[in-house]
């Protein structure tokens, strides 16, 4: 191969532009190189092939295995300027889901999102879950937030054990789902005892809607500014209380579900929003 | 400001919030202060409150009537239709606040509060219906 594969990450894109043979017996190792794109964090992946004229059979398996790893780390990859000649050959030899074509970054942008442009994992929608519960917890509780990084919990996956939890059904145009509100007894008895000062041993009947009602002000306030300044059709919602002894949740959806844990001087709990 | 002795109506289907607006209240000075679970029951309250309510604090979001629905029936109603309302809820859609407008509320707290915020926001209700009392 006289040019080489070159890549480059922009705005959370992956890019590779290939060179105009593809070949994975050629001067580079495809292996190795592939396996060095399989290093960045990108969630989205761009196979340019507006230089190519050629696509042999000897590089499928790297692209194999690159589309593969990818797709189990909820990752993405798609072909812009696929040539229109090799179509039959990737179609015949069965590699149209390695190699899948779309106009450009923006429609690969696009693909990324269910109907509405509104993503679970923009930012813009976990962003005010997280302002919203600082703000009920430092204002009705007196209590100071330090927000952790999201995690990304897959599905039918199970994490963090608590005793109660505030759930409240999420539904929109554009999606179903829950969020969640999740405590330990300890943590949650002495947020309990800040909010309304009262000191119980454990969690009642009389304290337990205590779950329900943060739930109630951070789905509020979150709602108010997805729907009003973000263009969502979020619906109102009341909220449902789960207690028992180390509960774990767990969605049955095909989604995975972001936590956002939340650290305090009273211990630590978790926020939890799942979609479909 | 009301008078310290006003009855103060609370109705909020949580007992978690009944509790920290009694509390906020009580901190305010009031000392006459009754709860209700649901709008019906709030009605109720209002219709067999004696000394007569002198104020109503509700949530919007309840079973069995909302806070906006209670509102409504309360300013239809020439018995109570001058008894001084505020809704206190976790939404601030522009949409829902023009709602509680319309409907005739006297004051609109967004959850979550401070009781300074609360003090703030019964003082300008005070002035407000000073005039219909």
């Amino acid at each position: 191969m006289s040019e080489k594969f070159l890549s480059a990450e922009t705005d959370g894109v992956f890019v590779v532009t290939c060179p105009p043979l593809i070949d994975g017996k050629g001067e580079q190792d495809l292996e190795a190189i592939v396996k060095m794109w399989m290093t960045s964090t990108a969630d989205l992946h761009i196979l340019d092939f507006g230089k190519v004229t050629s696509l042999k059979s000897t590089a499928y398996r790297p692209f194999v295995v690159y589309s593969q790893t990818l797709k189990q780390n909820e990752k993405h990859l798609f072909c812009i300027n696929f040539p229109e000649k090799l179509l039959p050959q990737i179609r015949q030899d069965g590699l149209t889901s390695v190699f899948v074509p779309v106009k450009n970054i923006e429609e690969a942008k696009a693909k990324l999102k269910p109907a509405g442009g509104k993503s679970l994992f923009d930012v813009e929608f976990v962003n005010p879950f997280i302002a919203g519960t600082k703000k009920v917890l430092e204002t009705q509780v007196g209590l100071k937030l330090v927000p952790g990084k999201p995690m990304i919990k897959k599905a039918n996956e199970t994490t963090f054990p608590f005793e109660i939890a505030g759930v409240i059904s999420l539904s929109a145009k554009e999606f179903t789902g829950t969020i969640s509100i999740c405590f330990r007894q300890p943590v949650f008895l002495a947020l309990y005892e800040k909010m309304v000062g009262e000191k119980h041993e454990t969690i009642t009947p009389e304290t337990q809607d205590a779950a329900g009602e943060l739930l109630n002000m951070i789905f509020g306030h979150a709602k108010t500014v997805l729907n009003d300044q973000k263009g969502y059709t979020l619906e109102k919602a009341i909220p449902t209380i789960m207690v028992g002894k180390d509960m774990r949740m767990q969605t049955k959806t095909k989604n995975p579900s972001v936590i956002v844990p939340f650290e305090s001087e009273v211990g630590q709990f978790h926020l939890e929003i799942s979609v479909e | 400001m009301f008078d310290k002795g006003t009855r103060v109506l609370i109705i909020d289907d949580m007992m978690t919030m009944r509790k920290i607006v009694t509390k906020a209240c009580k901190e305010l000075g009031f000392t006459d202060l009754i709860d209700a679970v649901d709008g019906q029951k709030g009605w109720e309250a209002l219709q067999s409150s004696v000394p007569p309510v002198g104020l109503v604090i509700s949530d919007w979001n309840m079973p069995n009537c909302s806070g906006i629905d209670l509102l409504r029936r309360v300013r239809a109603d020439g018995r109570f239709k001058n008894v001084p309302f505020v809704l206190l809820t976790a939404e601030s859609e522009s949409k829902q606040v023009a709602e509680a407008v319309k409907a005739g509320v006297d004051q609109y707290i967004v959850k979550p509060f401070t009781p300074e915020l609360l003090q703030k926001k019964l003082e300008e209700t005070y002035k407000k219906v000073a005039g219909r009392l």
